[in-house]
């Protein structure tokens, strides 16, 4: 029974490794744009939450609805500002670009709210659960595998039903093409960036009530996010699922033989995926060409 | 007024330069052919007037108005609308979703997604099929049918033909009045000589990025033609430009 217990919390971390992750394999699916500055704006979502409460009183939920169409507008924002320009300069800029943001913001959210660790008050979400028998199913954890299949759910559905997924779709096939069919592609990336962003402000506002918040967490975020996308296969969202559900089930029974091994054989799992399958689980190989 | 004006056009890449002060005009309606050996700018110029290229000099107006310096998005909105050579359709989308992409000018003339479905039968059947899985064949009437959706003022044809089996091309060229009829204007970019002159009421040719020699399509001399096209005297009787493939 504690294995089954612990295949669903290996579920329900995966779930939100899933939710951290898909805005970047949004970016990368649609706009080849690998954003290394992912996990800090993710951090940067949690501290808008905690500023946002602490100004204002009002509870998680309250703030993290306030927090994400700011986080969607600051994502459209970079996307029109300096990701597109670096995008059109070349493959190498935007990764030079978004490094090079990642480092201030850490920089920079060290020099506003220290480098201490913060808690995010959230009541008692963080412990309450449900107990059936053996089975543990803490509310916290089934929201963020829920919201996780509510976003990757929605964004396909989106994608592949209305006439902005179309144009997306279209636009990430050949984008000179697009562009002489009348699509304007400058809003259109901005809209993807505004939902990759805001998607991961909330993932890792949710997941920063459990560990609390620091200015450097960005690049732990990042690494986990990053692995999700290559095991699931790069351009699939539901791969992206799938990645981030084999790097938390892994880890949890991994570490019920071992703790301090539990990081490494997740390490290991991505390390074999990219050496048998460096596609991925359900990417294409055309896409990592 | 024509609905296409071109004039003292160069354009080029970096620093090649592929056209040089090329003039052309279209009349609403009309369909001109444009002729030339490989490399004598035919795509450049079409790039130019779709607005993938900025060009160096020169204008480009559509029915009067300049539209020299709009971006290619804006153009195609206008009702500038290139079918690219080799088809480009958007490969993972399907035979529907690429003729549903075309933005601006839907509702502004006859080609709803009914009648193109009436025009090309074969989409209509290959409908919800993704474009990359289609035959030449179906992929180049799926290209026409998503130039034809935006409605275009101006259509730009660059190589049709290219590739594709010559009864699959004896039935695009059969189609051809179909689609004047609705009062387009059409570009015609064609290596096949014959085709070219038959389909068009006037042609131009191009060499080294110059127009050559142009004239009505019905009484050009066939042999001065075959001769601007390779810029050399015309060869012995028979022998002809284009390879039929």
């Amino acid at each position: 029974m504690t294995w089954v217990n612990d295949l669903f919390q290996g579920i329900f971390l995966g779930g939100a490794y899933a939710l951290t992750a898909v805005g970047l394999s949004l970016m990368f699916g649609v706009m080849r744009l690998v954003n290394l500055a992912h996990g800090d704006l993710a951090v940067c979502g949690t501290y808008l939450v905690t500023t946002i409460m602490a100004a204002t009183g009002v509870p998680l939920w309250a703030a993290m609805l306030i927090m994400v169409p700011l986080a969607f507008g600051l994502g459209m924002v970079l996307q029109l500002s300096i990701f597109g320009r670096a995008l059109r300069t070349g493959p190498t800029a935007p990764l030079l670009v978004t490094f090079g943001l990642s480092v201030m913001i850490e920089n920079l959210l060290q020099q506003v709210y220290s480098a201490n660790t913060r808690g995010v008050g959230a009541g008692n979400l963080d412990v309450a659960a449900i107990h059936l028998g053996a089975l543990v199913l803490p509310w916290l954890a089934m929201l963020k595998l829920i919201l996780a299949l509510v976003v990757i759910g929605g964004l396909s559905a989106l994608l592949r039903l209305t006439a902005w997924g179309r144009r997306v779709r279209a636009t990430s096939d050949d984008l000179a093409v697009a562009r002489l069919q009348g699509i304007r592609v400058r809003p259109l990336f901005a809209s993807v960036t505004g939902i990759a962003i805001a998607a991961a402000a909330l993932a890792g506002t949710l997941n920063a009530v459990t560990t609390g918040v620091y200015p450097t967490l960005g690049a732990l975020t990042l690494i986990f996010a990053f692995e999700a996308v290559i095991i699931g296969g790069l351009g699939s969202l539901w791969g992206t699922l799938l990645g981030g559900l084999l790097l938390g089930v892994t880890q949890v029974l991994v570490s019920q033989v071992s703790v301090p091994y539990a990081t490494l054989a997740s390490q290991l799992l991505f390390l074999v995926v990219l050496a048998v399958r460096p596609h991925g689980l359900l990417g294409t190989p055309q896409a990592v060409a | 007024m024509s609905a296409l004006g071109i004039a003292g056009l160069d354009a080029g890449y970096e620093d090649f330069q592929a056209l040089f002060g090329v003039s052309l005009e279209l009349a609403a309606g009309e369909t001109v052919a444009l002729v030339g050996a490989n490399g004598a700018g035919k795509t450049t110029l079409l790039m130019s007037i779709a607005g993938a290229l900025s060009p160096w000099h020169g204008s480009i107006s559509l029915d009067g108005t300049d539209i020299t310096h709009l971006p290619d998005y804006q153009r195609a909105r206008a009702g500038v609308v290139l079918v690219p050579e080799g088809r480009r359709l958007f490969p993972s989308l399907s035979a529907e979703e690429n003729i549903l992409i075309p933005a601006g000018r839907r509702d502004a003339g006859p080609w709803t997604l009914d009648a193109l479905y009436e025009l090309f039968p074969m989409v209509a059947a290959r409908r919800s099929h993704r474009a990359a899985l289609l035959s030449g064949g179906e992929q180049q009437a799926v290209a026409i049918a998503r130039a034809l959706a935006a409605n275009p003022r101006v259509l730009l044809l660059d190589e049709v033909s290219l590739g594709l089996a010559p009864a699959i091309v004896d039935a695009f060229y059969q189609l051809l009045p179909q689609i004047q009829a609705s009062g387009v204007s059409i570009l015609l970019v064609e290596q096949d000589i014959d085709r070219a002159l038959a389909a068009s009421s006037r042609t131009f040719c191009l060499l080294e990025g110059r127009v050559v020699m142009t004239g009505e399509s019905g009484s050009l001399d066939r042999d001065a033609l075959i001769a601007a096209y390779f810029g050399a005297p015309a060869g012995p009787p028979g022998t002809d430009p284009v390879m039929r493939t």
